[in-house]
């Protein structure tokens, strides 16, 4: 599905070079449920941005569903992620300006989706996370559980064949945490959905196929659970 | 997407009140400066383009040298149009016309025996009306000029004489003619966009001195204008190739004319001198003839199209900048809601679009407003700027078109910046972490855009002042005679013999101090000629030793009435036989070289060679505007009998005070005089005055948009300062917490704007100053451009400014540190 090979990234500061990741290399088949963890500052967010495309690395190589994604323009990169990445993050990052009901609808703007089907997806994504009520609050009159929930809801929405989560649970009470990772797998197991999450939470980590330790920009330890 | 696209705006802008309030009142004031200048352009384009065939109309220039005299006039001989018709196949017909000087004109209304001044009368070949279509309400367009009697009144003119009676056939008698005249014909009333205004036309026939001088062929009174065959007039080239022909024809026509006058042609041409003809299209005559000289119109001058239309794109660009700053400023907001899109999906065009979108809808608020602005105010601006625009002319579908595209071109001027600056954004520079964002570029670009703003309102403040400091220095200069309280009778002529007994009899009145009968004033009627002075022994100047002197025709009151000082010499006294006596000025001394001017002789070749001698030198005094320089001038004295003048007015001093009974003492004098006419005045300060009317529009008209540019550009300021208050609240309150007073604070937020207004200052002062001194070169007496007009200038924009931030700075300073800290 995905592969990094000798990855780098760094920051120049002052002459000399602050490594982020260093000469990581990972494989992700389709269908794998990964989760990152590792200290703080380690990483595992930069990782996540790298393999989401969102960041582009300093040095080494990158496939995605087989194309180089290193040698592609932003435009083909941003088409191919458009295609088949949902994206969780860790600040929610929500549209301010918009509704709940819209920033769940947006990606599907962008996917040409006709109206009349726009409504039934979204309605039966609020459903699904039980926020009808709060359809037409904007995200500052919601709390951070809240904003978490919407923005997963919109990661969703577009049935992405790769889900990527920055602590998708960190601001969520545990029994939604473990509802959304209740989800997670299901997706993983009944829609073939290959989920990349990042998290600080030993439990959480344990839905996973296969869990990746980061420490200080290398990958420490790789275990299948 | 669209949809989407307007909602998104939509929402922004009824999220951020002020910002939007800012945008669109900026947006709105440019635009509406734009509408009224965009009216008063196409206004001043269209003169003269209603005529029937207006691309086949041209005017025939003279471009003339006799002697040390040059000049290039819209005036010509009588001959000349009929010598180019009979010369030239390409000339197709052609038409003169004749301005003669007032005329009193008696007429019965209602029964009522009645006299009126008609100062608007024009003399014209039977088939003007045929060439320049004026539209007719009645009468004949072929036959109404034909007679010698007949006259054409436009519809104002009628209603003037006889009501709402119909005028045709009805008779006028004019003062200088024994046979009455008959109205033949009606003109709508003129189009303001005609150069040639008039209210009364007459034959050409019926003026004597027209056919006194049909030979002459340097008497330069009458205008000429020809119609060219259509496929002349098509050709440039083909124009260029019929005036190439006009010099042959015009030696061998005007040759027995110049040697009738002593000057044999081929003489003529060897000193130097020429006589070219050159035709004008008719639709230049407005706006590309003021190097042209006639008396027939006041043209108007392109330079100010020129300048009016660079306001309103700076007032525009001012409003636009507001946008695109106001946008930037906001962006690590905006930034975030783009990295989002992208992630989600958005491609660059459609993240362009959304913004180009916002910066449509605020455009399109913003030119309702100002279409309502502009139809509220366009009264005023009428006044202001002495035009009869109408908002009618927002409404055809050109005018629409351009509105619409004003509104595009606007939005995309306005919101191109952010947008492109926005969505080059990369995501993950926005998103990581908690999703701040700095931007150095923008902070850079919005720095110089507020220098931009104010530098170019600072050159506008600059330029109002300077203009209305030269209105007064036209108005408080020393003249070298003394113009208050100067009242002018004018038609003193009509008096004939007893003008002397009524200026005895106005002497007499206790509320006059003194007056005179001449020939002209200051401001009208001077009359030039070559004079022949005697050279100083000594003095071997070689070649042409003419003098080209104004002069009027006066009695002894004259420079004690008007306070004119002598310099040596003396005043012209019932003492002496003045009658072969002359006073001149110090610049016509000074132009002919005597060094001691008293006792000198000149001899007038236009005059039967006459010799005049100098008895007194007077202080050089304005009779023309501050435009010109004082040109050598003389004064003749009543006994001289050196030229007839058909005009002449009593001057005379009054005492200030009540003027309204003064004019009507004067007034009831002249009526025992002159019953039946009427008793015509004006004030010498207020003719004066009347010189400089376009200099005052445009004063006007500069001023009111100097305000508004400012305004856009305070607005954006506010703006501005609003917004970095709000993102500062943090480290405002962190700072009062640890200490910082108020003004520490005030200061704080203040001084990095007040930076960028002084820089504009200083950008804005040589600009200001290039610009002003280009404006003054056209008068020739002109106030300084000092340099506390730029301090001033400098601290009006920085009071203001000053003024705009610190409403924000103190209210950020006062807010209770511990509610910010709070809401962070
Ligand atoms: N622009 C930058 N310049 C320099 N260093 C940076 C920059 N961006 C991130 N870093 C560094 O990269 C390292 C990894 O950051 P990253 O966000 O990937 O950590 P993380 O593992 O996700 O941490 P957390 O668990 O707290 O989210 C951090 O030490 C951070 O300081
Ligand atoms: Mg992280």
């Amino acid at each position: 599905m995905l592969s990094l090979k000798n990855i780098s990234k760094y920051y120049q500061a002052g002459g000399n070079k602050t490594y982020v990741l260093n000469n990581v290399s990972l494989d992700v088949d389709a269908g794998e449920f990964v989760s990152i963890m590792g200290p703080s500052g380690s990483g595992k967010s930069t990782l996540l941005n790298i393999i989401g495309m969102l960041d582009e690395p300093s040095e080494g190589y990158h496939y995605f569903m087989k194309e180089a994604v290193h040698q592609l323009k932003e435009k083909a990169r941003s088409a191919l992620y458009k295609e088949y990445i949902g994206f969780v993050f860790q600040a929610y990052h929500l549209i301010d300006e918009l509704t709940v009901y819209e920033n769940i609808e947006t990606p599907l703007i962008y996917q040409n989706i006709k109206s009349s089907e726009r409504k039934a997806l979204v309605a039966d994504m609020l459903d699904r996370f039980q926020i009808v009520g709060k359809k037409d609050l904007f995200p500052a009159q919601l709390s951070g559980g809240q904003q978490q929930l919407v923005g997963i809801a919109r990661a969703l929405i577009t049935k992405p064949r790769v889900i990527l989560a920055d602590e998708p649970t960190g601001n969520l009470n545990s029994k939604q945490g473990e509802e959304i990772m209740e989800l997670f797998r299901k997706l993983n197991k009944e829609d073939k959905v290959t989920i990349i999450q990042v998290t600080h939470s030993e439990k959480n980590a344990e839905y996973g196929t296969r869990i990746i330790n980061v420490l200080d920009g290398k990958i420490d330890s790789s275990r299948n659970v | 997407m669209i949809k989407n696209y307007f909602k998104i705006a939509w929402r922004n802008l009824t999220r951020n009140k002020v910002s939007s309030i800012i945008n669109i009142s900026g947006l709105a004031i440019g635009l509406a400066c734009v509408l009224f200048i965009g009216l008063y352009v196409n206004d001043e384009l269209s003169y003269d383009r209603f005529f029937k065939d207006t691309n086949r109309l041209y005017r025939v220039n003279l471009d003339g040298k006799m002697g040390n005299e040059e000049f290039l006039l819209g005036h010509t001989p009588p001959p000349v149009g009929a010598a180019l018709k009979n010369n030239f196949s390409e000339i197709e017909s052609y038409t003169r016309i004749f301005r003669p000087g007032n005329e009193i004109v008696y007429f019965e209304n209602n029964g009522q025996k009645k006299s009126l001044t008609e100062k608007n009368l024009l003399a014209v070949d039977a088939n003007f009306l045929q060439l320049l279509s004026y539209p007719l309400v009645a009468g004949n367009v072929n036959t109404c000029l034909n007679g010698v009697n007949s006259v054409v009144l436009t519809q104002k003119a009628a209603k003037k004489y006889f009501g709402d009676a119909s005028p045709m056939g009805k008779t006028l008698v004019l003062d200088e003619y024994s046979k009455p005249f008959t109205v033949t014909a009606v003109l709508k009333d003129l189009p303001t966009q005609s150069s040639l205004q008039f209210d009364m036309l007459q034959s050409t026939e019926s003026i004597p001195p027209v056919k006194r001088f049909n030979w002459s062929w340097v008497w330069l009174q009458m205008g000429t204008y020809v119609k060219l065959k259509p496929n002349v007039a098509s050709d440039a080239a083909g124009i260029k190739r019929l005036e190439s022909k006009f010099p042959a024809m015009v030696s061998q026509q005007a040759a027995s004319a110049f040697n009738r006058i002593g000057q044999p042609w081929a003489e003529f041409i060897k000193k130097g001198g020429h006589w070219d003809l050159h035709l004008q299209p008719i639709t230049e005559l407005h706006l590309h003839s003021s190097n042209v000289g006639t008396r027939y119109f006041n043209p108007g001058d392109i330079k100010y199209v020129y300048i009016f239309s660079a306001i309103a794109l700076f007032i525009i660009l001012l409003a636009c900048i507001n946008f695109m700053n106001l946008s930037t400023a906001q962006s690590a907001r905006r930034a975030k809601e783009v990295g989002i899109r992208k992630v989600l999906g958005s491609g660059r065009k459609q993240l362009i679009g959304q913004f180009m979108a916002e910066a449509f809808l605020y455009c399109l608020f913003a030119a309702v407003i100002a279409l309502l602005i502009v139809s509220l105010a366009l009264p005023a601006f009428n006044q202001l700027s002495e035009k009869t625009l109408n908002i009618g002319a927002l409404f055809g579908f050109k005018a629409i078109a351009g509105i619409m595209g004003l509104i595009v071109i606007t939005a995309i001027l306005a919101g191109s910046y952010p947008a492109f600056f926005l969505t080059s954004l990369k995501p993950v520079s926005i998103l990581k972490g908690s999703g701040i964002f700095k931007d150095a570029n923008g902070f850079v670009m919005r720095n110089a855009l507020v220098i931009f703003q104010f530098t170019v309102s600072t050159v506008l403040i600059i330029c109002t002042i300077i203009v209305y400091k030269q209105l007064n220095f036209t108005q408080t200069k020393d003249l070298g005679f003394n113009k208050e309280n100067v009242l002018i009778v004018e038609n003193a002529e009509r008096l004939g013999q007893s003008a002397e007994s009524m200026r005895q009899e106005l002497l007499r009145l206790p509320q006059v101090l003194n007056a005179t009968i001449s020939t002209g004033i200051p401001t009208q009627n001077k009359f030039a000629d070559t004079y022949i002075p005697e050279l100083e022994p000594g003095n071997t100047k070689s070649g042409e030793n003419n003098i080209l002197l104004s002069s009027f025709v006066v009695d002894e009151a004259f420079a004690p009435t008007l306070n004119l000082s002598m310099l040596s010499g003396r005043n012209f006294s019932t003492a002496f036989a003045d009658s072969a006596s002359v006073v001149i000025n110090e610049s016509a001394a000074r132009q002919i070289g005597w060094k001691n001017p008293i006792g000198k002789t000149m001899t007038y070749p236009g005059g039967n060679n006459r010799q005049f001698k100098v008895v007194g030198v007077v202080k050089d005094f304005n009779v023309e505007s501050l435009h010109d320089v004082v040109a050598p001038f003389a004064l003749f004295y009543k006994t001289s009998k050196t030229y007839g003048s058909p005009t002449s007015y009593i001057t005379v001093r009054i005492k200030p005070g009540d003027y309204a009974a003064t004019i009507a003492a004067i007034q009831s004098k002249w009526k025992t005089f002159m019953p039946d006419n009427p008793f015509e005045y004006s004030f010498l300060d207020a003719e004066f005055d009347s010189l400089y009317r376009a200099d005052q529009t445009i004063g006007k008209v500069f001023s009111v948009f100097t305000f508004l540019s400012l305004t856009v550009a305070c607005l954006g300021l506010l703006g501005l300062a609003i917004y970095t208050a709000q993102r500062r609240t943090k480290e405002i309150g962190i700072r009062k917490v640890l200490g910082a007073s108020i003004e520490n604070v005030v200061t704080m937020l203040s001084k990095d704007f007040l930076k960028l207004v002084i820089i504009a200052c200083v950008l804005a002062f040589p600009i200001a100053w290039y610009a002003m001194n280009k404006w003054l070169q056209d008068f020739a007496y002109r106030t300084p451009v000092s340099w506390w007009v730029f301090s001033l200038a400098a601290g009006i924009t920085l009071v203001i400014a000053l003024f705009t931030i610190s409403f924000q700075s103190v209210k950020a300073a006062l807010t209770n540190p511990i509610k910010s800290l709070h809401n962070e």
